[in-house]
């Protein structure tokens, strides 16, 4: 029953949002009627747009994913958009460097390394913690900016690709990219690792001795230390898995559609990601939707402008909303909790 | 006359039910508390007591009844409603602000001036006020969470008063308390008395009850039974009337050819905590088949004991020897494995995760072994099966596994809590105050099980602040003092109980407060 009710607020904040959304576009725009018909149905008029919001929703996922994975054993890891950007200059460079000869095998080998460079960003944030009692919340954001202006100081630096217009590395071996299923848009594979990826945390969080350690330390520590539970192991885990989803954010995005990093390419993912954590609740086969849906916002909003007379910044206001929704229900939800 | 009866009571609920999902937790309960009296109410775990005195305080709303409040018909919608009435409740369970200094717990949650400036010393002042008044000693100024449990209470229970209720509800005040302490509670509820109020308060100690209360209301499955007058009833009727049948009596000595092997051995332990010396020279050893009871009140250092037995907290010195391994640095997990079952006296925050689900407490202690798990994978359909079967043990059968912990009552988490590490199967089990929360019956059980593991070669330490608790099958009491062991008794069915209790308070010195 209490399921049922969490359900229900989440639909319930879904709705608030696109009533926003539609208000909006009514006092904006000067066509309302053909300006709401291209957000809401523009994206499954047909399959190359669909084929894009499935796209879109890729690196949702893994980011997605990767929030979650953290905050069930109570790791608040918003350090995603830095672990996302720098994973995947890290794979770029990789690929660029030593890509040519082997470039299927590096198409796997990439996204591993991601995770684990990913995986490693968070865990310097999850020994502050362990080690020297540093909130995680602010070093790994505070690590994740660094990261961003590193990334972008190698980028226009010694990785710029002079002949490219914009501040982008040169492309990767031919090669080395996703396979992408043509009839669906810019659609690729990573979206076979996102639906693996998300299979296999749901399969471990329910039904493995580590998920339910995990979700164990987030819901009450001493009680896990007197069970018997290595914590601090526990807490590694999770910020492992946290950034090491992250990190294959980026990388599947660059293997599947840019096929080089692009300065600012994943503007977003990481915040976004934490919304679609939220939204699903951190069950994982719910970010499915939840990242879907977001996407959803974005093509929706790119078709109203192109199809209507709105600007694509349509999107992130109703982005906003949502994320404002989520994270006051999450607070208070969080606080309601303590009160006991 | 009919209306004589509404105008005699202070307090009078009428055939009062109340359902919570499936369960039925009252049915059609009455409570009649006269004016100016001491009105206990005694029952058996989950009989209905504390959903008795909710509804009186407003937290919970019964499904029907009535309720007359001197001679008035009331409803009582919300616990300001109840506050109005001039009702005020001391809970269970703990619920100060652990950073928080006592004077600030006691005064500055709930100010009712809010444009007079919050001062120190005005908090100080009230605080100290207040406790003069009801004559406990505590320093206003130190932090809730370095207080003992019992004085914790003591400052939940100041709170309350200091509302100057005519109707002051006690849900078991005494339970976290050393005897000591528990005196001092009823001494206070027998001012309170004199000063003209009507209290009501629950509790498991029928001894205790028999001592203050002037009208007993006895509870039984949801209904009551009552009230009685003390002075018409004994301990022994009052016993049949909650549980319907007869105490069953122990006789245990201590046989010390029945003991095996050593199983662990202590040495030197020593714990400092910022320069201050918690813990010293604790040795001793313990042997297969031994019930070993440790003693003392709250600051002898017992807890501390307990904690860094089990691994909750790491000695400063000193070694711990188990089986012949040394296990003083090994962690909590090494140590289950070894065989090592912990009941700890925090069984809220420690001893179970209210937020996760009834399963997830269950399992913790075997999640890897074959019972429930093949290495890395839960097996889901062994977990509901063991769940349902401790579930069975407890007598809360009917409880669905998936529902979060928090919805049992008190006692139940306790049995659970129990029953859990009892099936854990350990060849060592430490108890730290099990009895809290525990009914007549339920601590029988529990003293069942203490001597069917003594038979079977395995060992048993509990600790306890009431020396008798487990007097009949303990085999052996160490008695803590200030951090040291002070004395050790044999319990060869001849203990001098003012002996023991000097050894607890340590001969020379006075108890503090």
């Amino acid at each position: 029953m209490r399921r049922g009710k969490e359900f229900l607020r989440t639909l319930g904040i879904i709705c608030l949002s696109l009533i926003f959304a539609i208000v909006v576009i009514s006092i904006v725009s000067e066509d309302p009627i053909s300006s709401l018909k291209a957000f809401f149905l523009g994206p499954f008029t047909n399959l190359y747009f669909f084929g894009n919001m499935l796209t879109l929703s890729i690196p949702l996922m893994f980011t997605g994913l990767g929030f979650s994975a953290g905050f069930v054993s109570g790791y608040f890891n918003l350090g995603l958009e830095g672990q996302v950007y720098f994973s995947s200059l890290v794979a770029t460079i990789l690929g660029l460097q030593l890509g040519e000869n082997n470039p299927y095998l590096f198409i796997l080998i990439l996204p591993v390394l991601s995770f684990v460079v990913g995986g490693s960003v968070s865990m310097i944030s999850g020994m502050l913690k362990i080690k020297h009692g540093i909130s995680e919340v602010i070093s790994s954001f505070l690590i994740g900016i660094i990261l961003i202006h590193l990334a972008n100081s190698l980028i226009e630096g010694p990785l710029l690709d002079e002949n490219s217009p914009i501040s982008a590395t040169p492309y990767l071996p031919k090669d080395l990219s996703f396979p992408n299923f043509e009839a669906f848009g810019n659609l690729h594979l990573g979206i076979l690792f996102a639906f693996c990826s998300i299979l296999i945390m749901d399969v471990v969080l329910r039904r493995s001795v580590l998920g339910y350690e995990m979700k164990l330390v987030g819901k009450n520590e001493l009680f896990s230390r007197y069970g018997g539970v290595k914590v601090e192991r526990i807490l590694m885990i999770s910020a492992f898995l946290s950034g090491g989803f992250a990190g294959m954010a980026g990388t599947v995005d660059i293997l599947g559609i840019h096929h080089r990093m692009v300065r600012g390419f994943s503007y977003g993912y990481g915040w976004n990601g934490i919304a679609v954590a939220l939204i699903s609740r951190n069950r994982p086969l719910f970010i499915i939707p939840a990242s879907i849906f977001f996407a959803f916002l974005e093509v929706g909003s790119q078709m109203a402008s192109i199809f209507g007379d709105m600007t694509p910044e349509l999107s992130k206001m109703i982005q906003a909303v949502v994320f404002y929704l989520v994270t006051a229900e999450s607070i208070f939800r969080f606080f309601k909790g303590r009160r006991r | 006359m009919k209306g004589s009866i509404f105008m005699d009571h202070h307090i009078l609920m009428k055939n009062v039910w109340k359902k919570f999902g499936e369960i039925t937790a009252l049915r059609d309960a009455n409570l009649m508390v006269k004016r100016n009296t001491i009105h206990a109410i005694v029952g058996e775990n989950s009989a209905g007591k504390s959903t008795l005195v909710r509804i009186l305080a407003g937290i919970e709303r019964m499904d029907k009844g009535e309720i007359w409040i001197s001679g008035r018909k009331v409803k009582i919608r919300s616990a300001r409603d109840s506050l109005k009435l001039g009702i005020g409740m001391v809970h269970q369970h703990l619920a100060l602000i652990e950073d928080f200094t006592v004077a600030e717990n006691l005064f500055a949650v709930g100010m009712d001036d809010p444009l007079n400036i919050v001062t120190k010393r005005r908090l100080r002042q009230n605080a100290t006020k207040i406790m003069e008044r009801f004559q406990m000693n505590l320093n206003p100024d130190s932090k809730v969470s370095s207080l003992s449990l019992g004085e914790k209470q003591k400052v939940e229970i100041l709170r309350v008063l200091k509302d100057e209720p005519k109707i002051i509800i006690l849900d078991e005040p005494t339970s976290l308390l050393n005897d000591m302490e528990a005196e001092d509670i009823l001494r206070m509820l027998k001012s309170l008395k004199m000063e003209g109020k009507t209290v009501i308060f629950i509790s498991h100690r029928l001894d205790e009850v028999m001592k203050v209360a002037d009208e007993i209301t006895v509870m039984r499955n949801g209904r009551t039974i009552g009230p009685f007058n003390k002075s018409r009833m004994s301990e022994e009727e009052l016993f049949r009337l909650m549980f319907g049948e007869e105490r069953t009596e122990f006789e245990v000595k201590y046989d010390e050819s029945k003991t095996g092997e050593k199983i662990l051995e202590i040495k030197n332990l020593r714990y400092d905590q910022k320069g201050r010396v918690l813990l010293e020279d604790v040795s001793f050893t313990l042997r297969r088949g031994e019930i070993l009871g440790i003693l003392g009140f709250s600051e002898s250092g017992v807890d501390l004991f307990m904690e860094i037995l089990f691994g909750l907290r790491i000695p400063s010195g000193g070694r711990i020897i188990f089986k012949g391994e040394d296990i003083t640095f090994k962690d909590i997990m090494d140590r289950r494995e070894l065989g090592i079952g912990f009941v700890p006296a925090d069984r809220r925050r420690v001893g179970s995760c209210l937020d996760c689900s009834i399963w997830e407490n269950v399992v913790v202690n075997v999640r890897k072994s074959p019972k429930i798990s093949g290495c890395f994978f839960l097996n889901t359909n062994k977990i509901m099966e063991y769940t349902t079967k401790v579930l069975r043990i407890c007598g809360i059968a009917t409880m669905d596994p998936d529902l979060p912990a928090k919805s049992l009552s008190g006692g139940s988490l306790q049995r659970l809590i129990i029953a859990r590490e009892i099936l854990g199967d350990p060849d060592l089990l430490i108890f730290q105050e099990p009895s809290w929360g525990l009914d007549m019956l339920s601590l029988q059980l529990l003293k069942d099980e203490m001597l069917r593991m003594k038979n079977e070669g395995k060992s048993v330490i509990v600790s306890s602040k009431d020396y008798d608790e487990f007097v009949d099958v303990v085999d052996r009491f160490l008695i803590f003092h200030k951090g040291k062991i002070s004395s050790e008794f044999l319990n060869d069915g001849r203990i001098d109980k003012a002996r023991i209790v000097e050894a607890m308070v340590g001969k020379v010195e006075k108890m503090r407060g």
